[in-house]
């Protein structure tokens, strides 16, 4: 029997309230050692309150976090040695180059290991000599990850890590959390950019209005949400049956083909195709965007 | 890990110029006021002038001192004033230390370093003290060269850096004061507004409560920060230990309570 990894990251009851704003009601959730945990929910949903929260940039109002084991209030001083954060909306000294900025930053946590910041700096394409103020919001965000990845953290923390790169450096930070998740690292990171968080995470978390919606694998969460399917005839056909089954729902007729939503069990729709002639069948796996979608369909019929 | 002082040093590199500049501007003032005594000192009537009830409110009483001799003349033409010119230093910096940093979401980044809040407050406020040291030592370079190419300026230099050394706790007490409104208020607008307002009061305060045949307004102007600080007898009589301590314990306390509101409110995003 395969044991449960550690728990990395541990969320009870985390609740925040500005006045009359809850901006985050109720937040339980666990993040294990060596995931890639991805954090999603659109602008306002309270991903970057509970980030803030994470990093003790601010207090709960009830519940409480722990990183690692350490409280994050408590003993933020001594977590913050073991985490890299990268803000959503990140800030940094305009007079300074990257190599100030990084140097300024590692000063702070013992030293620099400027050899790996240099191939950090190689392969996500960035000039660490270009003052900040001169640097695209893309090549400040690159600078943001290398100052959040340079001192090898135990738990990386990402608000919206990929806004404002291009495609190409999208690949590689993909496949620097591939190599950090490898080497037994964790990494938590918020995004709305969901092909993205179905490329790089194995678990996910939707975040709607300051509540936590559902946590899943990436795999069963596509599982156990709908699919697409489009049945090619010989001649068009009546959509009604397909209509009546369960599970079975906007049910379209075009010309000769019909296409509709399956939840749950796909006997009944086969076997109620299998009485007509069937040309040619499509099957899609829904994507995040589909159930994310859902989540939030279900929220504003509610 | 031993990351100690490391804001510190940043923070007075990026503040090197403006210190510099602060203290070269403060520095020629005082050269130029200490080079036009001979001028002054021929007028006596200057001494009637200033016991005149518009120039007790602006300058405040000068205790018997008479404005023609040489520390009567420093008192009033640099040593009252200077403060109130640090004071744009003073809240200045004070919004800065973690006002400014704050305001361009820096201290986001900063604060997810291993570093306790405190910390930020405490190296920053120690750049803030390293500097205004900086700027009155080279004031006081400016005016003891002046006094030595002044004839009949007859004042030593030990005396002109007791002077300085007087100017400094009131001047950190601005800073402090600003310091607590942003970490109070947030705002760094509203913070500056309300500070700049309680140091001209402060002052006004001081100088009408002087005037007036008041108990109460006697009373009142112990509310006034400048009533601790006294720049014309400092060059005659030396520090008035009792002042300079109690201005040092308002600023220490103002300090903690930044420390203290900083500490436990949540960061703006």
């Amino acid at each position: 029997m395969n044991e449960a990894p550690p728990v990395v990251i541990h969320i009870e009851g985390l609740t925040k309230h500005y006045g009359k704003v809850k901006a985050l009601t109720n937040l339980n959730l666990d993040v294990y050692k060596g995931e890639i945990f991805g954090y999603l929910g659109p602008n306002g949903a309270g991903k970057t309150t509970t980030i803030r929260t994470l990093v003790d940039l601010i207090r709960p109002t009830a519940g409480r976090a722990s990183i690692l084991g350490f409280d994050v209030n408590a003993d933020s001083v001594r977590l913050h040695a073991h985490i890299g954060n990268l803000p959503g909306e990140l800030a940094l000294w305009d007079h300074m180059t990257g190599w100030g900025v990084v140097r300024y930053l590692g000063g702070l946590r013992g030293g620099v290991d400027e050899k790996y910041v240099g191939e950090l700096a190689g392969r996500l394409d960035m000039d660490m000599t270009r003052k900040v103020r001169e640097c695209s919001s893309g090549m400040k965000r690159k600078l943001g990850l290398i100052q959040a990845l340079m001192h090898r953290p135990e738990v990386l923390i990402l608000d919206e890590p990929t806004n404002g790169l291009d495609p190409l450096v999208q690949k590689t930070f993909h496949q620097l959390m591939r190599e950090v998740t490898a080497e037994g690292r964790t990494v938590f990171l918020s995004s709305h950019n969901l092909p993205e968080v179905e490329a790089i995470c194995d678990r996910v978390g939707i975040l709607r209005l300051g509540k936590l919606e559902a946590v899943e694998r990436i795999s069963d969460l596509k599982q156990v949400r709908f699919r697409w399917m489009t049945l090619a005839l010989d001649q068009p056909i009546d959509p009604a049956p397909f209509a009546s089954l369960t599970g079975v729902s906007d049910v379209t007729a075009h010309n000769n083909s019909i296409r509709f939503r399956v939840t749950g069990d796909l006997d009944p729709v086969i076997k109620l195709a299998a009485r007509y002639h069937v040309v040619d069948l499509s099957y899609e796996e829904p994507s995040l965007d589909d159930i994310f979608l859902e989540y939030y369909g279900k929220g504003e019929q509610a | 890990m031993n990351n100690t002082g490391v804001i510190f040093r940043q923070s007075l590199h990026d503040n090197r110029k403006s210190i510099f500049w602060w203290g070269v501007c403060m520095a020629a003032l005082a050269f130029y006021m200490v080079i036009v005594y001979p001028l002054i000192s021929e007028f006596q009537q200057f001494n009637q002038l200033m016991e005149s009830p518009i120039f007790v409110a602006l300058v405040g009483s000068m205790q018997g001192l008479e404005f023609t001799t040489p520390a009567g003349f420093l008192g009033v033409e640099f040593f009252s004033w200077a403060p109130l010119v640090l004071a744009v230093y003073a809240v200045l910096f004070g919004l800065g230390i973690v006002g400014g940093e704050e305001a361009r979401g820096t201290l986001d980044l900063l604060l997810s370093a291993p570093v306790p809040r405190w910390r930020v407050i405490a190296e920053k406020s120690a750049t803030f003290v390293i500097g205004l040291a900086v700027i009155l030592g080279l004031t006081l370079i400016a005016m003891v060269l002046g006094v030595a190419v002044t004839p009949g300026l007859d004042i030593g230099p030990g005396m002109i850096a007791v002077g300085m050394l007087n100017v400094m706790p009131v001047v950190a007490l601005m800073a402090a004061i600003t310091l607590l409104l942003t970490t109070v208020l947030r705002s760094r607008t509203q913070a500056g507004g309300i500070a700049a307002g309680i140091i001209v009061a402060s002052y006004f305060l001081n100088s009408l409560a002087g005037l007036a045949d008041s108990e109460v307004l006697r009373g009142i102007q112990h509310l006034s920060f400048y009533k601790y600080y006294n720049p014309f007898g400092v060059l005659v009589d030396g520090i008035e230990w009792g002042n300079f301590l109690f201005l040092l314990a308002v600023t220490g306390a103002l300090f903690l309570g930044s420390i203290y509101f900083f500490q436990r409110r949540d960061l703006s995003a």
